[in-house]
């Protein structure tokens, strides 16, 4: 049965998403989703709503296949189709892709961990942290712990991130994080007797008039206080079994309006002593911070199952340690995994701070804690901290990143290098150039020009040296920042196949993915050139077939030395050299993302490797004029990002160098270079 | 004439109902689509629904056991997000039926007992105003305690209990798997009113993409309160079915769990 693809739906309803496919199918219309491993389809109504494809969107979409592709839309009318069997491939070109750099970086995130490549994972780690920060501080401490446990479940980093610990660190931190919250809340101050008095009072009263004015007075009182409710006490059980009552606590619940009492809350009790008085605070961060804290007194009988269930932290305050610990026995069984914090008080409440105790309890034991084990988890938290929204995290708890940052700080000295002794030999050929009285006047493009076209005739002359060089220049970078042989290995191997694929329909005899030789080209040319579209088809249009395996990094060399012969054939001018570029371009900027200076260089050592080629100068030709549409939108994109790094388009609708204010300093810098090498 | 409601059969046993279980969260599930104008408001609003033919915001008691094909919108797909309140928000509540009503009305897979059980708009419709004492009460009559209702193990004795719980307790215990799922034996809980985000939101799980708006959005609500939430991965599987599965289990273990395993 013959499904047609007709349109997109995204889900989320923005864009750049992936989206999903929708197809006709006969008189049915279908959407197809992943599950699991598999390609499912649902028939949806006829009048669902989605986004159709125009004519010529579906024309370039003419290659894909419900069952094998995917779909992602940079934009309604941007949209591109994919291989399953390659996504991984797709995903890291898809986070090279100009289109997409500012793209969600929560979605950024996910691709990066299904590519796997943990310096991409690092990357984009960081950009959505600083999102998290920047928006919903709040929320990043449960964020970041369930990104380490993503990326444990994806095989990232075992061992080597907190895992453990994550969720004592991140309790403790929060309450670092709102701090500055509640900077300006008043905590609520009373006086420990009178605080007493009046639930003492209430309760007599609540016992003869049911549940009193006076207690819901005190209850709105302290919930105006922004405290939502605290009750205090010491070891009174008349108090706990008015209060504590599930049914009547409900009642006062239902009755005071949802706000009023959920939940006690309260971080801590402070006790201080002023004037020969005790006062008792009750200041509430944790309530901002998700913690459900009851503070309860004299709960012998347990607590209400539902408040209790609805709370992290259980306060419980008791008139000696007597009572505190009946309290923690009777709660024990109830409270699993949950904090339960013991004051025990000799008379009433006073100011024996040092006695407080925690408790924190588990099914079939108890671990006692003291004040030492929260300072602990606190100084912890502050290297997590420090480390949340870094580079810096790197370092700290990724030894293998570290060690890659070594190899990345060696490769670009050693980068530099080169590019010191390249500017050199540019430099000397430049006062070559002068002393043979060329005019040049300064211009620094002829210089160029003129620099490369003598690499260029050098490289005509033996091909395996520009290829070594070109390698030399922008793969070397790439080779070794790829994170294992393999990445290189498959992205060349995809290379191929593209070229395979591109050719499959039309030479039906040569095998998908094998190579043809010299002889066999006039062929592949003139099968080529009948197919306008073919020539310059974006390859992930084209149904991508799976990777050979067999492809060794060893046959790079041969592979590439096979390409650059074919540089004078237009298809490859046109298709595979420009993606060729790009693979290599998006390797190094994913290797120095955020380096301009290095980015400049690539694109320098561009430049260079494309005029090294045979028929560089038609390519030249193309970028500054009106063929510019018969090169592939990935190469224009190049070319013109090259051109407004270091140009600026004058009057006469030209690219000049010299104009870029840029450019004139690099100009103004190599001059100066010059006049010392000359002295 | 024989009154065989439910609602008549619960007040007759309600004298001698004991104990009940302690109370659960409801949940809501919702489309992603709608779920920033549901930020601008900050609150669920109910919508117009066919089976009862006026406005009703749906809640399922005690978890998110909605396991839709597409969630319904007019839209080719959708993505769910789901919220999980505190047990608080029953207060809101104004009917409770024991089964989803919507899938009972599509008929379906439960054409058969849409038969025995009709009219069952009014048969099994449990009005109430004290929607904490009586989603308690429908769990304790018919499962016993919470973590039989939330396995779906009907007990033996709501059988014997006076009529329609004898068929009650048939169809609930009837295993119609795997053309049915939980959806089957779980408390539906309808309002008229809207439920606002606010503090009682207990726990939210989304799509991934723009967490930090999400995020933002929902503490605009619930501050000083700040929910437990999850993130789902959602750049491959764009499948509802998938999704809700998993975040009928995330919620469970984040939030349902420890309320569920609570002594009475």
């Amino acid at each position: 049965m013959t499904r047609t693809l007709i349109g997109h739906d995204s889900p989320t309803g923005r864009y750049p998403s992936p989206v999903v496919p929708v197809c006709e199918d006969g008189d049915r219309l279908l959407v197809f989703f992943r599950s699991g491993s598999e390609v499912v389809h649902e028939e949806v109504s006829a009048a669902a709503e989605f986004v159709r494809h125009a004519p010529d969107l579906r024309d370039r979409l003419r290659f894909f296949h419900a069952d094998t592709s995917g779909l992602f839309a940079f934009s309604e009318r941007d949209v591109i189709s994919y291989s399953i069997s390659a996504e991984k491939d797709f995903f890291e070109y898809l986070l090279q892709d100009a289109r997409f750099e500012r793209g969600d970086p929560f979605l950024r995130l996910a691709f990066a961990m299904d590519v796997g490549h943990s310096d991409l994972v690092g990357i984009e780690i960081v950009r959505a942290t600083a999102a998290m920060q920047e928006s919903a501080a709040e929320f990043l401490p449960r964020w970041y712990a369930q990104i380490l446990e993503r990326l444990a479940a994806c095989g990232f980093l075992p061992g080597e991130w907190p895992l453990d610990g994550a969720q004592a660190l991140m309790r403790a931190w929060l309450p670092r994080s709102a701090r500055s919250i509640f900077a300006g809340l008043r905590p609520l101050e009373t006086r420990v007797g009178e605080a007493i008095r009046r639930l003492r009072e209430t309760v007599r009263i609540s016992r003869g008039n049911g549940l009193g004015s006076q207690l819901d007075e005190v209850l709105t009182s302290l919930a105006a206080r922004q405290t939502h409710v605290a009750i205090v006490g010491s070891n009174a059980l008349d108090v706990a079994a008015a209060l504590i009552d599930a049914r009547d606590f409900d009642a006062l619940v239902r009755q005071r309006s949802q706000d009023v009492i959920e939940f006690v809350y309260s971080e801590n009790v402070e006790l201080s002593e002023k004037d020969g008085v005790s006062t008792f605070g009750v200041p509430s961060p944790f309530c901002a911070l998700g913690f459900r804290v009851l503070c309860a007194t004299g709960f012998d009988e347990g607590l209400p199952p539902h408040l209790l269930a609805a709370s992290d932290v259980v306060v419980v305050l008791a008139r000696d340690a007597g009572g505190a610990l009946a309290t923690r026995r009777a709660l024990a069984p109830q409270a699993t995994d949950r904090f339960i914090l013991a004051y025990e008080a000799e008379d009433e409440i006073d100011e024996s701070v040092n006695a407080i105790g925690a408790i924190r309890m588990r099914r079939g034991g108890a671990t006692r804690f003291g004040r030492s084990w929260f300072e602990r988890v606190a100084s912890g938290i502050a290297a997590l901290e420090d480390a949340i929204g870094r580079v810096a995290l790197q370092e700290r708890q990724r030894p293998a990143l570290r060690a890659a940052t070594r190899r990345a700080q060696e490769i670009g000295l050693a980068h530099d290098r080169e590019l010191e002794i390249r500017r050199r030999d540019r430099l000397h050929a430049l006062e070559r150039s002068r002393l043979a009285g060329d005019e040049i006047g300064g211009h620094l493009t002829d210089a160029w020009l003129r620099d490369l076209d003598l690499v260029a005739n050098r490289c005509k002359e033996r091909v395996t040296g520009i290829v070594d060089r070109w390698r030399l220049d922008l793969g070397s970078s790439w080779l070794f920042s790829a994170s294992d042989r393999e990445t290189l290995q498959r992205s060349v191997s995809n290379l191929h196949d593209e070229c395979a694929s591109m050719l499959r329909d039309e030479i039906q005899r040569f095998a998908k993915g094998a190579m043809y030789d010299r002889d066999q080209h006039p062929n592949v040319v003139e099968a080529l050139q009948r197919h306008e579209s073919m020539r310059y088809a974006d390859p992930f249009i084209v149904e991508m077939p799976s990777f050979p395996p067999s492809h060794a990094i060893d046959s790079i060399s041969h592979e590439v030395m096979m390409a650059a012969t074919f540089t004078a054939l237009p298809w490859f001018d046109g298709a595979i050299f420009p993606r060729l570029l790009g693979v290599l371009v998006g390797g190094v900027k994913s290797f120095y993302p955020n380096r301009a200076r290095v980015a400049m260089e690539i694109k320098f050592g561009l430049l260079e490797g494309i005029s090294a080629f045979p028929g560089y100068r038609r390519l030249i030709d193309e970028w500054a004029g009106a063929t510019a549409r018969a090169i592939t939108r990935s190469f224009r994109d190049l070319r013109v990002r090259w051109l407004d790094q270091v140009a600026e388009m004058g009057g006469n609708e030209r690219y000049e160098l010299e104009a870029k204010e840029s450019v004139r300093a690099c100009l103004e810098e190599l001059s100066a270079i010059s006049d010392v090498l000359r002295e | 004439m024989i009154d065989d409601t439910l609602q008549s059969a619960i007040e007759q046993e309600r004298a001698a109902i004991g104990q009940l279980p302690p109370q659960l969260p409801i949940a809501h599930l919702t489309a992603s689509r709608w779920f920033s104008e549901i930020l601008d408001v900050g609150e669920l609003r109910p919508r117009p629904c066919s089976v009862f033919g006026r406005n009703l915001l749906y809640l399922s008691y005690g978890g998110l056991f909605y396991r839709p094909k597409r969630v319904s919108t007019q839209r080719a797909t959708e993505l769910p997000i789901g919220l999980v309140f505190s047990p608080v928000v029953l207060e809101a509540i104004t009917s409770l039926f024991p089964f989803d009503t919507g899938a009972m009305a599509n008929g379906g897979r439960f054409n058969t007992w849409k038969e025995k059980l009709a009219p069952f708009e009014t048969r099994f419709c449990l009005s109430t105003s004290d929607g904490l004492r009586d989603a308690a009460t429908l769990v304790k009559l018919l499962y016993a305690d919470n973590l039989l209702y939330l396995r779906g193990e009907v007990a033996v004795e709501a059988a014997g209990r006076p009529d329609p719980f004898p068929l009650l307790a048939e169809f609930l215990a009837e295993d119609m798997t795997p053309s049915s799922d939980h959806r089957q034996r779980s408390i539906e809980c309808l309002t008229e009113m809207p439920v606002a985000l606010g503090r009682h939101l207990l726990w939210i799980g989304f799509p991934d993409a723009h967490t930090d708006e999400i995020l933002r959005g929902v503490h605009r609500w619930s501050q000083p309160v700040v929910p437990d939430f999850r993130a789902y991965p959602c750049h491959l599987n764009f499948n509802p079915a998938d999704i809700g599965a998993q975040l009928e289990a995330w919620a469970y273990d984040d939030v349902i769990r420890r309320y569920a395993e609570l002594r009475t």
